[in-house]
């Protein structure tokens, strides 16, 4: 394979869109970003994303600060981080919508695991669409369930993540 | 020497150049932060340091009720059960944020009877790109004492005034210490004879983050020119952080709760040992729950 090739199966983000979605007792709320950093290299399967945890933003400032500052810690631990393979068979020539599986681990809050994810992939002249969501056990990472004044969030955490990323370009 | 040098910065470049070409060929990204400059988050967590403010303002629609409450002193023994028997203050707050730079307040306070509305105006953010390096705010308040009559003859509204400006500078200079500067001046409209009607002070506090959750505070208010039997008030504190609340446990020589209180009225030496017990409970609501967009 020459390494020609192997490049156009490269595909990167940097505004890829990432969401946490929260229940608790008094109201359910919703976590995003639009930083979400991320590469799919078609050709050997591996797919690396992470995202700046400060740049997720609730709508409340109040709530943002107590998210970042006590229970994500992101002073101390920055980010978010998966690196993973796709691990179903798919064809890497297809157009069509394909839906996979990627393996691989997941960091946050300094804690590591291994997870597995569903998603779909799209490809289109020098893009790639890709969608995938899962659920996170906030105690799986030892974060704290969040208590904010009367209300209790759920340690279940609903995450996904959306993103076109762009062919890359032979540099 | 020089040749250990050059070898080991050759080994240095040559295991980045290494790492270099692995990522470039679609492996684990290593993860740089984002080039958002946003405000630094919680250069101080509470509105004061300890008694006095600090430049933490609150967020639009956020309401803050506080209740501040020192004991008297822990030196008057076992037969106060170390002040916790009698010289209790408390103050009372309600803080309210009209927008993310300015808030407004009304208190009282138990000794003197005071009753104060302040306001708080943050003029800079420390951003993290440290395109500002310092968070920039200033405060004032206006207080009247509504005690009976504590002079003879003609006593006005005016008379019981007495006001409070002041400026902070404060930076965060790692996620665990942030420190602040601020010039206070105070003033009184009457006094008793013999007492000044115009203080100065500089309040130099911080703030070391122990864990996620708790903090240690210290707040040192040195003051001009201050007449005998007046000591510079010092307060150490142990801060609790939980969303939505911050408690604020302390030791302190003054008594005085306003701050032109604490300039003009700190009558204990804490290097004595005449300090007293003390503790905020800050408890904040927010009212507004919109959607936004980065």
């Amino acid at each position: 394979m020459s390494p020609g090739k192997v490049l156009a199966q490269i595909y990167k983000t940097e505004h890829g869109y990432a969401q946490f979605y929260s229940r608790s007792t008094l109201e359910n709320f919703t976590g995003k970003s639009n930083y979400l950093v991320g590469q799919v290299n078609l050709a050997d399967s591996s797919v690396s994303f992470y995202l700046d945890l400060s740049t997720l933003s609730t709508g409340v400032k109040l709530r943002d600060e107590h998210m970042q500052e006590e229970f994500l810690q992101t002073d101390k631990y920055p980010f978010a981080q998966f690196y993973g393979k796709i691990t179903s068979p798919f064809n890497p020539a297809s157009t069509d919508t394909q839906h996979v599986t990627v393996k691989g681990k997941f960091k946050i809050h300094g804690v590591s695991r291994h997870i597995t994810v569903n998603g779909i992939l799209k490809k289109s002249p020098h893009q790639l669409f890709i969608h995938a969501a899962w659920k996170l056990q906030l105690p799986d990472y030892n974060i704290e369930i969040p208590k904010i004044l009367f209300m209790k969030v759920n340690k279940v955490q609903a995450i996904s993540i959306k993103a076109t990323l762009q062919e890359k370009k032979k540099s | 020497m020089l040749r250990k040098y050059f070898r080991n910065l050759f080994i240095v470049l040559f295991v980045m150049a290494g790492t270099l070409a692995h990522n470039a060929y679609g492996q684990e990204l290593t993860p740089h932060l984002a080039h958002v400059n946003k405000p630094v988050k919680a250069v101080f967590k509470a509105p004061t340091v300890v008694l006095a403010n600090s430049v933490k303002n609150l967020y639009k629609s956020t309401l803050n009720m506080s209740i501040y409450h020192t004991f008297g002193l822990v030196s008057s023994g076992v037969k106060q059960f170390y002040g916790l028997d009698q010289g209790a203050n408390v103050r009372l707050g309600l803080d309210y944020g009209i927008t993310d730079n300015l808030s407004v307040g009304l208190s009282r306070t138990s000794i003197g009877k005071i009753v104060t509305a302040r306001f708080k105006y943050s003029i800079l953010h420390q951003m993290k790109d440290n395109s500002v390096p310092l968070e920039l705010a200033m405060a004032g308040n206006a207080s009247i004492t509504t005690i009976q009559k504590p002079f003879k003859g003609s006593y006005t509204v005016g008379d019981r005034m007495s006001f409070m400006y002041e400026l902070m500078a404060a930076r965060k200079f790692s996620p665990k210490l942030s420190l602040q500067v601020a010039p206070i001046f105070a003033h009184y409209n009457r006094v008793y004879a013999g007492q000044k009607n115009n203080y100065f002070g500089v309040g130099l506090s911080g703030r070391y983050k122990l864990t996620g959750h708790t903090a240690l505070a210290i707040e040192y208010i040195p003051e001009v020119n201050k007449a005998q039997g007046i000591y510079n008030t010092f307060s150490v504190d142990l801060n609790l952080e939980t969303g939505g609340h911050v408690f604020q446990l302390f030791f302190t020589n003054a008594q005085d709760l306003t701050m032109q209180g604490m300039l003009r009225n700190t009558r204990n030496n804490f290097w004595a040992g005449d300090f007293r017990f003390g503790f905020n409970i800050n408890r904040i609501f927010w009212f507004k729950d919109k959607p936004s967009d980065n």
